[in-house]
């Protein structure tokens, strides 16, 4: 019988996978996609938790994450593409203009 | 007391007519080329000739009822529980007089000015100021209370610094505006402080209940006020010891000389002792002090004028002086008298400014009157109105000027002040003896100059004539009533200032004025003898005494070093000290405690993208942490 027990374990490696993604890769697009991966962990235990406790209110943030993730993938794409537009590189330690 | 619209409108023409002119010289001022100068003079001219007209209506009433009183209340302007102050106009006969002087004289002054202003790139902000001027100056006249007069003096102050430095490109000319304003504003406290003791004493602002409750002042009281409102009159007449301004208001366009540092502006303090004569006439040592400090000023100004070279100079000395005649004359309770050469002074004054205007625009701007010489034939129209307003000023008889100077001397003598008629008879001959200076330089022998002659303008001999008609006739308004003529300007002003009936005898009023005459004679042989068929520019006079006239007896040293200098000290120390070390100093050190701080936050900040991301994951786990341990305690323990 799988349990609610599983589901939080497979969201905390996804969002333990991710964090790392976006700490361990240089590539900017990479790093994007690992912080769309953690965003999708915590929507998964949102969901466990809500049909563990019988309560809507785990859905509705999740639908919110979800537009806010879609609106924010929108103008990070943009970004990327800027930013190689710029840099003609994607490698984050080349952006290194921004210090005190 | 009889109620007429006629009243706001002599007041708001000019106003609106200024509005208008000012929102057109806005418009332009960035422009190549401002709207076409006929339209901005046809508005220049019209508003003040439209008050010029409202004023004889009203004026041509009150000649044929003696006790008409004019007056209009706009509205209430403040009102507590202390007090009420309304805005209300009111023309009595002074005010009257003084009206139709200041709206004949004035609209002829703009005439001029669009003659001699053409092609200034200020046209119409020139214009603008001059209408704006010539209502404050009626609200200052036309006023029923003192609130309002003071409003009127204050915005003919600003007008006049607006116009003393009206090529405000040349720094002198403006700081001569500057001078001018700055010591206006040290009489105008004076003036405050006056107004502000008058309302303690009897709780009132108009000039009806001022009059009503003045006579349960006590005498010390009275005479404190009398002082401080003496100051600013002072101030704004350009008496010693605040004279120094009025010579150097030279520098605004000559027209502006004319009619406001000559004919109108400057008479205002003379004006208000009128006004207040029933507070003057309650208070014989300030009226004594005002005598003293009239015939210092007359005389002073005077032999100044004796050295001047630059001919709006000697026709400022020689205004001073004149003004010190009129204190003299209001001083010794002689309201009628004053005021009468208030009168004439503005027509005579008038003429002689716009003829030196004409001189200087014909002459290319050239002042200085060692480079004139031969203008009688080159510029005649300028030459007569000239000749006569000399003669005027000089007090040759049947001429405006030689009436009033003579009522004032006669009654100076009459007060028993022989030692200021002395003064004043010296002055005389004095007056008579610069001004035919003046007049045999510019006018007499050949022309010495350099520049190219042009002939008058014909928009400026309408004026110039109309002012010589004015020098002439005006004088037989106020025929010696002790040689039983009649005084008719002394008559008008009679419900206003009380009348003053002195009796002498026919053989001292004749004597005395024969005196005055032949000193005005020796004056003008003086300076025919010395000036009149010279043919070479006159040296400089030299010795110990033309030193001290040269240095206008020191008083403009006295302020640089004795004023100027000090406060420039104090400034510069407290710019240093106070606001450089300590104000600003404690904003560098607040700025210098970030610096520090920020110098080992800014290590943190090396530009490293992943580095950034390490620190939010180390800061998400160190919330999640302190989440636990606060909420859990023990959870960490195990």
């Amino acid at each position: 019988m799988i349990g609610v027990f599983h589901y939080l374990t497979v969201s905390a490696l996804l969002f333990f996978i991710g964090m790392a993604g976006f700490i361990a890769r240089k590539n900017v697009f990479i790093m994007f996609l690992s912080l769309e991966l953690m965003l999708n962990g915590v929507n998964l235990s949102f969901i466990a938790f809500s049909r563990y406790f019988q309560e809507m209110s785990g859905h509705v943030f999740v639908f919110f994450v979800i537009a806010v993730a879609a609106s924010e993938a929108a103008i990070s794409l943009a970004f990327v593409i800027l930013l190689y537009k710029n840099r003609q590189t994607l490698d984050v330690d080349a952006y290194n203009q921004l210090k005190g | 007391m009889q109620i007429s619209y006629l009243l706001p409108l002599i007041l708001f023409v000019p106003l609106f007519s200024a509005l208008l002119l000012g929102i057109a010289a806005l418009m332009s001022h960035d422009k190549e080329e401002g709207l076409s100068e006929s339209l901005i003079g046809i508005l220049a001219v019209g508003a003040p000739a439209v008050s010029a007209v409202f004023t004889l209506i009203l004026l041509a009433q009150q000649l044929t009822q003696p006790e008409l009183i004019w007056q209009f209340t706009l509205g209430t302007w403040i009102r507590i529980p202390a007090f009420e102050l309304n805005m209300g106009l009111r023309m009595d006969h002074l005010s009257g007089l003084m009206t139709a002087m200041i709206t004949f004289i004035g609209t002829l002054i703009h005439l001029f000015s669009v003659a001699y202003m053409r092609k200034d790139r200020g046209f119409a902000r020139y214009f603008a100021y001059l209408n704006l001027f010539f209502a404050a100056m009626l609200l200052l006249i036309l006023s029923d209370n003192i609130v309002g007069l003071f409003m009127g003096w204050e915005g003919v102050g600003v007008c006049s610094y607006l116009l003393i430095g009206f090529w405000f490109k040349d720094f002198a000319k403006a700081q001569a505006g500057t001078k001018a304003f700055v010591v206006n504003r040290v009489g105008d406290f004076g003036f405050m402080l006056g107004i502000l003791f008058l309302f303690l004493e009897t709780r009132a602002f108009s000039f009806d209940q001022i009059q009503a409750a003045s006579s349960s002042i006590s005498p010390a009281m009275l005479s404190i006020i009398g002082i401080l409102l003496l100051i600013g009159a002072m101030g704004k007449s350009a008496q010693i010891p605040l004279h120094v301004w009025l010579p150097d208001a030279m520098a605004g366009p000559t027209p502006v000389s004319a009619l406001i540092h000559a004919a109108t502006m400057v008479t205002a303090g003379v004006y208000m002792i009128a006004r207040m004569n029933f507070l003057y006439s309650q208070t014989p040592s300030v009226s004594f002090f005002i005598v003293l400090m009239g015939a210092l000023t007359a005389f002073v100004a005077a032999t100044i004028a004796l050295v001047q070279t630059d001919i709006k100079k000697v026709l400022a000395y020689s205004t001073v002086s004149q003004l010190g005649y009129m204190f003299m004359g209001v001083g010794a309770g002689a309201y009628a008298a004053g005021v009468f050469h208030v009168f004439t002074h503005a027509f005579f004054k008038a003429a002689l400014f716009l003829g030196a205007g004409a001189i200087i625009h014909c002459l290319h701007h050239e002042q200085d009157l060692r480079k004139m010489g031969g203008l009688r034939k080159r510029l005649p129209v300028t030459h007569f109105a000239m000749l006569v307003s000399c003669l005027a000023i000089s007090g040759i008889p049947p001429f405006a000027g030689f009436f009033s100077k003579d009522e004032i001397l006669f009654s100076l003598w009459d007060k028993g002040l022989y030692a200021f008629w002395a003064l004043g008879l010296v002055t005389a001959g004095l007056t008579a003896f610069y001004m035919f200076r003046l007049y045999f330089l510019a006018f007499g022998s050949d022309y010495r100059g350099t520049h190219e002659v042009d002939s008058e303008p014909s928009l400026m001999k309408l004026p110039l004539l109309l002012l010589a008609a004015g020098a002439i006739l005006t004088g037989f308004l106020g025929l010696p009533a002790t040689l039983g003529l009649p005084n008719w300007f002394e008559h008008f002003m009679a419900p206003v200032v009380g009348g003053h009936h002195p009796e002498a005898s026919v053989a001292l009023v004749l004597g005395l004025m024969g005196v005055s005459v032949l000193a005005a004679v020796i004056g003008i042989g003086v300076a025919r003898q010395r000036y009149g068929s010279i043919t070479e520019a006159p040296a400089l006079a030299k010795g110990p005494l033309a030193e001290v006239l040269y240095q206008k007896y020191g008083f403009d040293l006295l302020y640089e070093e004795g004023i100027v200098r000090p406060l420039k000290i104090i400034g510069y120390y407290g710019w240093q000290i106070g606001d450089r070390a300590l104000i600003g100093g404690a904003i560098q050190f607040g700025q210098w405690v970030y610096k520090v701080v920020s110098l080992f936050a800014r290590q943190l900040h090396f530009g490293n993208v992943r580095a950034y991301g390490h620190y939010l994951i180390i800061g998400l786990f160190i919330l999640f942490y302190l989440y636990f341990a606060l909420h859990f305690p023990g959870v960490f323990s195990l």
